[in-house]
């Protein structure tokens, strides 16, 4: 009987360690012009398990608002900024991947209706393991405060335990 | 006594000279210095209606980005920046224009509406790809226009003509450095990436008032 409590508690405690597996800190998304051919969405994946992931879709709770979402990256390479689409995004075992300006987001093409400030977008995450993590991200109109931390457009959006950068993609 | 007579006034020579030039040239953190300041190209572009030319940027300041109204992620980017230094610079912030690589698809009336979204003060600048390219050119901007295709950009010629299919969604690679005229409308100074809010700060106030 111990043993079954104990494997009981066991799995329990496995199960909420998965559940936090990933954790999305500070999502948000872009306010942009009504007439913005594209917004953004941005924030932090946290990687607490031992297994690297990869985020490899996200979708909308309203995705007839879209034309399509896609995960890209923005990148400097010969002297330019480049918007890369992406496959994946990868979160490295025990690390994190910040989404922000100038740097790995997830695109919301081609909006209907550009999402206010004041509203927020519902967002299902999806993750090579099979998971799926729902986020609700505020469109906010990234002011003063953040100092020019987000524009270190060259800086890979990676923590310093998080994959290194693939190879420049040939055109 | 010779030997040292003449090594000394060296040093003052050197001391003296040092001063000058830094008094001239500041050191700065981030900024390149034009030096001397490089008259640019005669001009001819649109803002609004109105025309926009070299005579347009005489007796101020001005900051010269270049750019497209389309621009998802990098434009946006760099004016809510510039939009962050107006409202941190303690000296008189120089007047802001967007210029666009993408004559083709920017209206005037679509520059403006998207420079004014991050700060109404900031001038949208349209007109003949032939006359930005002259200027963009001569700040050495590069852009190019692509499209994905199986999860890779392709190139759209320079003056190769748009496919429908892809006129609404192509985008623009392009260099993003920041780019200072100065009162006799010459570029001063350019601001290469990363920008940094608290260096681009005090590099354009060091830069503005060490100015003649």
């Amino acid at each position: 009987m111990k043993k079954i409590i104990l494997a009981s508690i066991m799995m329990l405690a496995s199960i909420s360690v998965n559940a936090a597996d990933l954790v999305i800190d500070n999502p948000w998304v872009r306010a942009a012009p009504q007439n913005a051919p594209a917004t953004a969405a941005f924030m932090k994946i946290i990687n607490n398990s031992k297994v690297d992931k990869k985020l490899v879709k996200a979708s909308v709770s309203n995705p007839d608002n879209y034309k399509v979402i896609e995960l890209h990256r923005t990148l400097k390479q010969d002297g330019m900024m480049k918007m890369i689409k992406q496959e994946f995004m990868p979160i490295k075992a025990g690390g994190e991947l910040v989404l922000q300006p100038g740097s790995w987001h997830i695109m919301l093409i081609q909006p209907k209706a550009v999402p206010k400030v004041g509203e927020s977008v519902k967002l299902t995450l999806e993750f090579d393991d099979g998971s799926k993590l729902d986020v609700e991200a505020p469109v906010k109109k990234m002011k003063g405060k953040m100092k020019g931390m987000m524009m270190k457009h060259n800086m890979s959006g990676e923590h310093k335990k998080a994959m290194p950068m693939e190879k420049p993609m040939k055109k | 006594m010779k030997k040292i007579y003449i090594f000394s006034s060296l040093i003052v020579a050197v001391i003296i000279s040092a001063v000058i030039l830094m008094s001239k040239l500041p050191s700065l953190e981030v900024a390149r210095f034009v030096s001397p300041a490089k008259d640019l190209p005669k001009f001819q572009l649109q803002q609004n209606d109105k025309p926009f030319n070299n005579q347009s940027l005489k007796n101020k300041w001005s900051i010269m980005f270049f750019g497209y109204a389309r621009c998802p992620d990098v434009c946006p980017t760099e004016l809510m920046f510039l939009n962050n230094i107006s409202e941190n610079i303690k000296i008189k912030m120089p007047d802001v224009y967007f210029v666009s690589v993408d004559a083709s698809r920017d209206t005037p009336d679509m520059l403006n509406k998207f420079t004014a979204y991050f700060n109404k003060n900031f001038i949208g600048i349209g007109g003949k790809q032939t006359e930005s390219d002259k200027l963009s050119s001569f700040m050495n901007v590069i852009y190019e226009r692509v499209y994905h295709k199986d999860g890779k950009q392709v190139i759209i010629k320079k003056n190769a003509t748009v496919p429908d299919e892809l006129k609404d969604s192509y985008l623009i690679n392009h260099s993003a450095d920041i780019y200072l005229i100065n009162p006799e409308g010459k570029l001063h100074a350019v601001f290469p990436l990363p920008h940094k809010l608290d260096s681009f700060i005090s590099d354009i106030t060091r830069v503005v008032n060490n100015y003649k």
